[in-house]
């Protein structure tokens, strides 16, 4: 990929260095904000951990080897950043993940920035009771339709596993949505 | 009523919204924020150095009780006959450069009490052709 190659150039050097960085802010954030806040759920959140996930991205441009797209990277650090927030969430609360998660979903119908019928809001109550890794999926996959290749990139799963994984979530989403 | 299946169903959308102008703002804020905040130095280098070194002192203050232990064992495989032998027969060292390495107390303590008889002495002193030079000394 010359061109990528072109730009990681333009983002290492001082002179080029902040006209390419707003260029790959622009190109990333609106779906790293869906990503992030697909997992964050609330908009404030969301908001803090986008703003740090592109911090981190910028500091740590002369340390990217280009071992892995630029792509793949930035998803890979929003999903690390993400998470983690979750889970100092959780702590400081004293509840599980999952538990706080489920709060999280139970406040979206205050929340001025969910904009969700009916079905939508049990789709989303439907996913936060599936195991972590296959929220993360199907998230990845129904949502942000990226394709398989691309979440194994970022997640460091197989695509037959994701595939596996996807298709486990699913089915126990339908059974819910499926009840009264 | 229907059966909800993903597959067939309309692709719902997330209902996650933003505030208004909210992708317009984002890049100035994330820019101004590392403007604000550049980044430090790193101090890994530094850190290394003083992580190697003391782990060079440790290994060393570790490594002590080893090195005395074998300077003790090369000293102790050595046994006395050895020693003497090596004394006496290799080494220039005389019996006088012995004697001034040693104080009184060391003398004294080394001093054996032979008892001779009058006859063995006179035995001696006749068959020794030097008896004149030590009654000199």
């Amino acid at each position: 990929m010359q061109d990528e190659k072109e730009f990681i150039n333009q983002l290492l050097q001082p002179k080029t260095q902040n006209e390419a960085f707003e260029k790959l802010i622009k190109d990333f954030q609106r779906p790293l904000y869906s990503h992030i806040r697909s997992i964050v759920l609330n908009h404030d959140d969301a908001n803090d951990v986008l703003q740090n996930v592109f911090i981190k991205v910028f500091r740590g441009l002369s340390k990217f080897k280009g071992e892995s797209k630029l792509f793949s990277w930035v998803y890979r650090i929003a999903t690390n950043e993400s998470i983690t927030f979750i889970n100092q969430k959780a702590k400081k609360k004293s509840v599980s993940n999952q538990e706080y998660a489920q709060r999280e979903i139970d406040n979206l119908e205050a929340d001025t920035y969910f904009d969700a019928d009916g079905i939508q809001l049990k789709l989303q109550k439907a996913i936060v009771l599936l195991p972590e890794k296959q929220q993360l999926v199907f998230k990845m996959r129904y949502f942000q339709e990226l394709k398989y290749e691309e979440i194994s990139s970022i997640l460091g799963t197989s695509v037959g596993a994701l595939k596996a994984s996807y298709h486990h979530a699913a089915r126990k989403i339908e059974e819910y949505m499926n009840q009264d | 009523m229907k059966k909800f299946s993903l597959d067939t169903h309309t692709k719902l959308k997330s209902g996650f919204t933003t505030p208004p102008d909210y992708f317009e703002q984002l890049p100035k804020q994330i820019l101004d924020k590392i403007k604000e905040a550049p980044i430090k130095e790193p101090k890994i280098f530094s850190l290394n150095r003083v992580i190697y070194a003391a782990a060079a002192i440790l290994v060393l203050a570790l490594s002590i009780p080893f090195i005395q232990q074998d300077t003790t064992n090369s000293f102790e495989q050595v046994d006395t006959n050895s020693l003497e032998n090596y004394i006496t027969y290799q080494s220039n060292v005389s019996s006088y450069d012995i004697i001034n390495l040693m104080d009184s107390q060391e003398l004294d303590a080394m001093q054996v009490d032979i008892r001779l008889e009058d006859q063995s002495v006179e035995d001696i002193l006749t068959t020794n052709p030097n008896f004149e030079n030590y009654i000199i000394d």
